[in-house]
């Protein structure tokens, strides 16, 4: 209570007229506050192009998926023809097997390594903290077509550094072809998104540990809690909510991920790397079949939306258990 | 005050309304003020095609080819304004092309895969040129024989080719085959089995073949090998749903086969990563007894490789099946990527489109092909010998001996079952369909589209 009054305290101090009306003011007008309806008028401009960006194309895919379209004017209505073959079409659960392991690898490997990564820089004993910091961030700032051409090269079966490592190093038992082979290969497109957004999550997390006040960390200090101990429960509780969002973040990105897989594979080889959203690419853009397309984008918009606010309950569950 | 924030606020929103505007018309204004002056009384014409500066620039000569053919269209009609859009194929053309017609806005001269026109064509969205080449029976008549064959569906010809292309060209290091014990190239198909077998515990890959895009094995590697196991009218039959079908005992066996030389190792290890420009290397750098790809490809060979291993290298494309010797004549060609011009044109657009088309296939371009290195449409080519290339030579005497060109299923028929055939064959190659497996998906791919 006392502590409300201080920030009002310090609120009233830095705006002495006050910006918003409230009860017991006299009501003061901005100059630059335009009226209500006005404001209603400005906020509905991104509104709008909200609405046309993205509701309006997800309206029309959906009565797309009614018929039987390959683009151009003809279009023949079949109801729920496409999604009844939606659910027997093999590709497409094989996809949807690919993208859950590919998004299961992502949480694990981006924000799993970043957060690892994350208590270990809170220890004392570890210099350069910034440095590393920076240089682990560098990846996530190149494009997407980029870093799969430069991993390309580097998994390549002849001059691929990877295999020059391993044959250097008397481990030629190891080498691979290894976007080529089937069992491997989706273990192998993943490798290099990990690697290039774990930086990302890392400057999340890191901002978060940052926000920890002080005094907190020391009087544990004293209390006897360090390393493993501080970690489990000053550091983990108190950025709980950042790592939530971190984990939704990387969750939904990697649910729609498409670029790097094209250029390392294409969803090959056969369709062993086949994810979601590629394969949803394949059936509009190489196939023409507009419609089937369409009615599969629904499903990937209902199947994602319901495994997203599933983890988010699934996590404010958790959050109230604390 | 508060009125020159208003005007402010006006103005910023209006800067902004209008900036969403122009994003969405570009293309449209472009087109415009790239005319003469707002001239009106012009003609105009859009169109689409592949002829990148850069492609220009490597000597490819199907770009060089468009755009000699637009640059005299040019100084010929100069009253009529003709738009270009050139995208190469790295940056998506194809998927370019296919948004564009999903929305109905295709350009007026549309380059496209026969793959594409049937249901481009289903949609009313491109011409029957039927009618177009009887009213112009003379221009007609100085096509070679077959040159409409990828762009005939039924009684409609819905394109005009830009050049002649065979799907597959073989071609082999002849010191490599010396050393491995080989003095000619294997005259059967047993014979290849055992020269990749030979070639393989030499430690040579014996087919280089990049198939990260999928097309290779499926539209260059294996209507090579289909079409010495099975005749043209068989293809046909296929093709017209009367009767034949993919799972047909000799379509299974020339599968099966494939099949066996992808045990034996025929392609190198990383076949499905890499495309056909990072596996040329290995043909040049002599680590590859063989390399293959479509015809086109003549030109880069001849600019790319070292003149020791120009030298060594001779043309073939797969050898004959024993007993079924009748079949060696054939060989898979067609015309590929040709130009169909969309339904509705204006009538003058129209005149000015056909204008287009046949200069397109004027004398001059077809000296231009054959010196280029390509393949041209034209019956009768007037060119000068002595500026063909050595290699280019190989290639038309090889070409020359074959009677008969077959179509490749892959460029005629649907995108559907063009589709099914590009992963099916990358997924044999990776040992998850069997032969049988992947004739009857081909097949339903192939029914599926007749039921469109």
């Amino acid at each position: 209570m006392r502590k409300d009054r201080q920030t009002q305290g310090a609120y009233d101090r830095i705006c002495p007229a006050g910006g918003l009306a409230s009860k017991g003011r006299p009501k003061y007008k901005n100059p630059l506050m335009p009226p209500g309806r006005r404001i209603f008028g400005y906020l509905s401009i991104p509104v709008g192009v909200y609405l046309f960006i993205v509701v309006v194309p997800t309206l029309f895919a959906f009565g797309y998926s009614f018929f039987e379209w390959s683009g151009g004017p003809g279009k023949k209505f079949i109801g729920l023809d496409n999604y009844i073959q939606l659910l027997h079409d093999k590709t497409f659960w094989l996809s949807f097997k690919n993208t859950m392991l590919f998004t299961v690898l992502m949480v694990a490997g981006q924000v799993g390594i970043a957060f690892i990564f994350t208590l270990f820089f809170t220890m004392k004993w570890v210099k350069f903290v910034e440095l590393h910091r920076r240089v682990m961030y560098f990846p996530s700032i190149i494009a997407a077509v980029v870093i799969g051409l430069m991993w390309q090269l580097i998994y390549n079966n002849d001059f691929g550094i990877l295999n020059h490592f391993l044959r250097a190093s008397g481990l030629d038992g190891w080498i691979k072809p290894w976007l080529d082979d089937p069992k491997i290969a989706m273990l192998s497109v993943a490798v290099p998104v990990i690697w290039q957004f774990i930086g990302y999550y890392l400057v999340l997390l890191m901002g978060a540990v940052a926000t920890i006040p002080k005094d907190i960390l020391e009087v544990a200090e004293i209390d006897g809690a360090t390393g493993f101990k501080r970690s489990l429960y000053i550091t983990i509780p108190l950025i709980w909510d950042i790592l939530k969002i971190c984990l939704m973040i990387c969750f939904a990105g990697s649910f729609k991920a498409f670029d790097h897989i094209m250029v390392m594979t294409g969803g090959g080889p056969g369709r062993a790397t086949s994810v979601l959203s590629l394969y949803n690419y394949d059936t509009s853009f190489v196939q023409m079949k507009m419609g089937y397309a369409s009615a599969m984008a629904v499903v990937i918009l209902v199947v994602s939306m319901t495994l997203t606010i599933g983890i988010q309950r699934l996590m404010e569950g958790k959050a109230n258990d604390h | 005050m508060r009125k020159r924030t208003q005007i402010l606020s006006v103005v910023l929103a209006a800067a902004m309304v209008g900036g969403m505007l122009a994003g969405c018309s570009g293309t449209e204004k472009d087109a415009k003020e790239s005319g003469a002056g707002g001239d009106s009384s012009k003609t105009t014409l859009t169109i689409m095609h592949m002829g990148t500066d850069e492609a220009i620039k490597n000597g490819d000569i199907e770009s060089i080819m468009m755009d000699k053919a637009v640059d005299n269209f040019k100084s010929k009609y100069p009253d009529v304004e003709l738009v270009e859009e050139i995208v190469s194929q790295e940056a998506g053309y194809e998927t370019k092309l296919k948004t564009l017609a999903a929305a109905n806005e295709l350009p007026d001269l549309i380059m496209a895969l026969p793959s594409m026109m049937g249901s481009f064509y289903e949609n009313g969205q491109i011409q029957d040129l039927t009618p177009v080449l009887e009213a112009n029976q003379e221009w007609a008549d100085t096509f070679a024989d077959g040159m409409f064959g990828d762009y005939t569906f039924g009684d409609h010809i819905l394109g005009v080719p830009r050049c002649s292309i065979v799907n597959h060209v073989i071609y082999y290091n002849k010191d490599i085959f010396a050393k491995c014990g080989m003095d000619s190239f294997p005259a059967n198909e047993q014979e290849f089995k055992e020269a990749v077998k030979t070639l393989k515990e030499n430690g040579y890959i014996p087919l280089a073949t990049g198939n990260k895009g999928k097309y290779a094995i499926a539209s260059q590697v294996m209507p090579g090998i289909l079409m010495k196991f099975n005749s043209n009218e068989w293809y046909e039959d296929v093709k017209n749903y009367n009767g034949a079908s993919f799972e047909d005992e000799s379509s299974v066996e020339a599968i099966t086969y494939l099949k066996e030389l992808m045990d034996l190792g025929l392609f190198n290890e990383d076949v499905n990563s890499l495309d056909p420009v990072q596996v040329r290397q290995m043909y040049y750098d002599g680590k590859a007894a063989m390399y293959i790809e479509g015809s086109w490809s003549v030109s880069n060979l001849i600019n790319e490789a070292s003149q020791e291993i120009l030298d060594n290298t001779e043309i073939t494309v797969f050898p004959p099946v024993k007993g079924k010797e009748e079949l060696k004549g054939q060989i898979v060609g067609g015309q590929g990527w040709g130009i169909s011009l969309r339904e509705g044109l204006a009538d003058d657009q129209q005149e000015a489109a056909v204008n287009f088309l046949k200069e397109m296939s004027a004398p001059e371009i077809q000296t231009l092909l054959i010196e280029g290195g390509s393949l041209a449409t034209a019956k009768e080519v007037d060119y000068d010998e002595s500026k063909l290339d050595p290699l280019f030579v190989k290639f038309l005497d090889m070409y020359n001996s074959y009677d008969k060109i077959v179509g490749c299923p892959e460029v005629q028929l649907s995108t559907a079952y063009m589709d099914a055939s590009y992963v099916g064959y990358q997924e044999m190659s990776i040992g998850s369909l069997t032969p049988e497996e992947l004739a009857a998906k081909l097949q339903e791919a192939h029914e599926s589209a007749k039921k469109q």
